[in-house]
């Protein structure tokens, strides 16, 4: 919990206009931390940061509805359909307006990915 | 007098018309191939010496921060025009992180500029 504090601190110190995504943001870094401790992979402070700036983006474009561009499906056949799924789940289930589509369960589980991977090996 | 030599990273493993950009300026592009290429941004750079990073995602955040957490580059991230990337190059920026955009005016426009600021 004090490292998702810390990088939050951290990020909107270096870019002021994630400031008003933090509070979203920290509750999908909240399930994040607590997916990944169940499954006892370790998250590395790099790794939190990267992940942290890209769930604020996220959120960033949830608010706005921006939608990203659609995302070749064979390109999930490189990442482990747990992390994909896993995506869906922490990005799905937040109390809000905002409907995560693939395309952004894919963005965040290549993290995942690179998180499993690191500590599994590759599949 | 060697040519610039700049790093692209895509979360998609994409990158492949800013790297058409870059050779057409007269630039020598590195595009990391695979999903989560934009996360080796930084290492890349390192093994192969280069001048400039490129990462692409939502945000472009996640290669540049790495980039920054773990060799020290200065950063810039969240852009998404080529004219905001111009920006942060004239502002000393070393590892650019842009949302998609795939485009050989990018790679074109950012090659010409580094090499007009006498990088290369």
């Amino acid at each position: 919990m004090q490292m998702i504090d810390d990088i939050l601190k951290e990020l909107a110190e270096t870019k002021l206009d994630y400031l008003t995504e933090i509070s979203e943001s920290k509750q999908i870094l909240r399930k994040i931390e607590e997916e990944f401790r169940l499954m006892e992979i370790h998250i590395p402070r790099d790794r939190w940061l990267a992940i942290g700036a890209h769930v604020l983006s996220f959120v960033r474009r949830m608010t706005n509805g921006e939608k990203l561009p659609v995302i070749e499906a064979e390109l999930f056949a490189e990442i482990h359909p747990d992390m994909v799924t896993l995506s869906h789940k922490v990005l799905s289930e937040e109390k809000s307006a905002w409907q995560a589509d693939d395309t952004e369960a894919f963005l965040l589980a290549v993290h995942f990915e690179a998180l499993r991977a690191m500590q599994m090996g590759p599949s | 007098m060697s040519k610039v030599k700049i790093v692209i990273g895509d979360r998609l493993g994409k990158g492949q018309n800013i790297a058409k950009g870059i050779e057409a300026a007269g630039g020598t592009a590195i595009v990391i191939p695979g999903v989560g290429a934009d996360m080796k941004v930084g290492d890349v750079m390192v093994s192969e010496s280069a001048d400039l990073g490129l990462s692409f995602c939502g945000s472009g955040g996640a290669g540049a921060l790495t980039a920054k957490t773990k060799y020290g580059f200065p950063v810039e991230y969240g852009l998404r025009s080529v004219d905001a990337g111009i920006t942060a190059l004239r502002s000393g920026k070393k590892v650019i992180g842009f949302g998609f955009m795939d485009t050989e005016e990018l790679g074109r426009r950012m090659a010409e500029e580094y090499i007009k600021l006498g990088g290369k």
